[in-house]
């Protein structure tokens, strides 16, 4: 009946109710330990007095803390990201090869020589009747950091959802730029051949003229100026696509005597199950290779998950290590203030209420610690997303999530009650010795 | 006026050091209610140790500490906890303030654990005594203060909950003359008008001339005993 209950809520309700239990046991202790007493003024005292073993205590727990916090927010983020990326991308299809290597190459754009597909190929997928849209790419120049991609209108419309700042590009020197690119509309420029280091500046004649801006999409094809795919062959003296006669045509439909190649076709599907059958359609021995970008990168996290298992086995251990060095340092801390505990013991106060300075000491002590150290997890996440999208332009978000709330919560939890033990040991502590000081 | 379940008597009281050293041996002391008792010697004599013997803070001891019917040697941790913060008033010899706190928080640090009904006169009594000690009360840490301003807030902390028992290790140490003998009219007052107990580890002359009796010290035994 319990786990009718518990399946039945929704998975926010579940984690609400997860993150109450893990506070539960410390609130608890707070209200018992602390009842009918007031040891505010002298755990703030001591706060005070022990400022900078305090301060350096507490950052030592924020640090380990937030850097826990800060690698699975940012392992989230990386996979939200690249996810978010490959999110337009239903189906691609290439000549056969690493799914892998081909994905990097026609989603993430990372350079890389790939075998073409031919004209009739293409022409058979983009009539394909389940297929709604089919893009041909064409890849090898570059304007500076930014590839130069090769695609067709309807294409640049689907990634950038239409929102597009100038208009289309309506003829094959004509370029729409991705959000990060460092130029404005109305630029013109002629394309290196080539990409990056490798890239030859004077190689080609025909300028590029930039018309259209496209808003963010969080992938590498902010990065990116796209103009129409007949503009790159053009510009590599290939055939644009197109029979002769026909060469005021801009995109589909092609024409397979006259199309040059694609090293990837990315296609979009009306459903699920056209998406599925396509996928099954495409992939041909020694002919064609079809995948959903999104499952490749499922994969490749379930690879990397024996990976996360082992660094989660680490973690545990770090994690269990810095409680007991939290023990450690509490034990040593407490012992700064002996003598202002037996000074209350020999005041007459009750052994409840020399627990209860010392274990709220020890419990603000923890809870500052790992609040900071929240704050210096997602901080050190953004700071991470930040140089990864500068670097790929993957939107990589900073965000905390519940199992980082819950760890965070755990720690506490477990620590706090660690520290019954320092509060304990302390009333051991024979009193006049102290009081001699 | 003397209230005779605060009669102190001493029998054959052993405190043991390390490797079994006697610090203290006192086979009879007694001292009844609405006494007050003065005790000299020279320096590590044991007068601190008979003071915190007497407040129950040693622990099982050999031997027994009576105040009136209540046996502080036989009894748990908790009921000598509770004995001393209803009935036992300590100035220490070093003070022992809360450096952080101010004066008023610091003579009345009873009021953090002691039962709610008790904390509003508690803080009233913190108040008087720091005024008529002449403290100023602003809300400065007593970090800053003076030897003397220190004593003077130990003395109001030992007094604000209003105990029948006063031990006090050196409590006119670091106080000029004048104030020295206003502390001693106090305390003295305070055993002739209600009957407290007032027992006194001094090298102060004038003060131990106001005690009814005197006893000396020396390597943790009674040497002698004047009656004034
Ligand atoms: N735990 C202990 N173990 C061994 N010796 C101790 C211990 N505590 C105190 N002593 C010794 O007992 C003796 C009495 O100490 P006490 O503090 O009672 O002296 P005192 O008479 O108050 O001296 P003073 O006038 O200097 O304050 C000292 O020699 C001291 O070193
Ligand atoms: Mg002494």
């Amino acid at each position: 009946m319990w786990q009718n209950f518990w399946q039945e809520l929704s998975t926010n309700a579940q984690n609400a109710l997860m993150a109450a239990g893990l506070v539960l046991p410390v609130l608890l202790c707070w209200v018992l330990v602390r009842r009918g007493f007031r040891p505010a003024p002298l755990v703030r005292a001591i706060l005070w007095r022990y400022r900078w073993a305090n301060a350096m205590f507490t950052l030592l727990i924020a640090i380990s803390v937030g850097m826990g916090l800060g690698l699975i927010a940012q392992e989230r983020g990386l996979r939200k990201g690249m996810a978010q990326a490959a999110d337009k991308f239903d189906i691609v299809i290439t000549a056969p090869g690493s799914e892998l290597t081909m994905m990097l190459a026609s989603v993430f754009l990372r350079a890389t020589d790939t075998p073409l597909l031919d004209g009739p190929t293409y022409n058979e997928i983009a009539n394909h009747p389940r297929v709604e849209l089919a893009a041909p790419l064409a890849f090898g120049d570059s304007v500076g950091e930014a590839p130069v991609v090769g695609t067709t209108a309807s294409f640049v419309t689907h990634l950038s959802d239409g929102r597009i700042e100038g208009r289309m590009f309506a003829t094959p020197y004509e370029a729409v730029i991705g959000a990060a690119v460092p130029m404005q509309i109305g630029d013109s420029t002629i394309p290196a051949h080539g990409r990056g280091a490798a890239a030859i500046a004077d190689a080609h004649a025909d300028e590029i003229t930039v018309v259209g801006r496209m808003a963010r999409t969080g992938s590498p094809w902010d990065n990116a100026v796209l103009t129409p795919v007949e503009g790159v062959w053009l510009v590599h003296g290939l055939a644009d696509g197109h029979a002769p006669g026909s060469e005021a045509t801009l995109g589909e439909p092609f024409d397979a005597e006259y199309f040059p190649g694609t090293p990837a076709v990315i296609v979009r599907a009306g459903s699920l199950a056209a998406a599925y059958a396509l996928r099954s359609e495409f992939t041909r021995e020694a002919e064609t290779m079809a995948f959903f970008p999104g499952a490749v990168l499922a994969n490749l996290y379930r690879v990397m998950g024996d990976v996360r298992q082992a660094m989660s086995i680490m973690a545990t251990v770090t994690q269990a290590l810095v409680a007991a060095s939290v023990l450690l340092g509490l034990f040593i801390l407490v012992r700064l203030f002996q003598r202002q505990m037996a000074l209350l013991r020999a005041l007459g106060a009750p052994g409840r209420f020399i627990f209860a300075v010392i274990w709220s000491y020890c419990a603000t002590l923890l809870v500052a610690g790992a609040a900071l150290g929240a704050v210096l997890g997602l901080g050190a996440t953004w700071v991470l997303g930040r140089i990864v999208t500068a670097r790929t332009d993957i939107l990589v978000e900073a965000s905390l999530g519940w199992t980082e709330l819950h760890l965070g919560l755990g720690f506490v939890t477990l620590a706090s009650l660690l520290s019954l033990l320092p509060a304990w040991a302390q009333l051991r502590q024979p009193v006049v010795s102290h009081l001699r000081g | 006026m003397a209230n005779e379940i605060f009669d102190l008597r001493v029998r054959n009281l052993e405190v043991l050091g390390t490797r079994d050293r006697s610090i203290l041996s006192v086979p009879r002391l007694e001292a009844p209610a609405g006494c007050a008792l003065g005790i000299h010697g020279p320096s590590g004599a044991g007068k601190s140790t008979l003071l915190f013997a007497l407040a129950g803070l040693l622990g099982q001891t050999k031997g027994q500490v009576l105040w009136g019917p209540t046996d502080l040697n036989r009894q748990s941790e908790r009921q000598r906890s509770r004995f001393r913060a209803a009935n036992i008033g300590m100035i220490f010899q070093d003070f022992l303030l809360f450096d952080e706190l101010g004066p008023v928080d610091n003579a009345a640090l009873q009021t953090l654990f002691a039962p709610h009904a008790r904390r509003p006169g508690i803080r009233r009594m913190a108040r008087d005594l720091l005024t008529s000690l002449g403290i100023e009360q602003d809300s400065r840490s007593v970090a800053s203060f003076s030897g003397g301003e220190r004593q003077r807030v130990a003395v109001a902390r030992a007094l604000a909950h209003d105990p029948m028992i006063v031990l006090a290790d050196e409590p006119t140490a670091s106080l000029h003359r004048a104030a020295a003998d206003a502390l001693t009219d106090d305390l003295i007052s305070r055993v002739e008008d209600r009957g407290c107990s007032l027992i006194v580890v001094s090298h102060d002359d004038r003060l131990l001339d106001r005690m009814d009796r005197v006893i000396s010290l020396e390597h943790g035994t009674v040497t002698g005993g004047i009656a004034a």
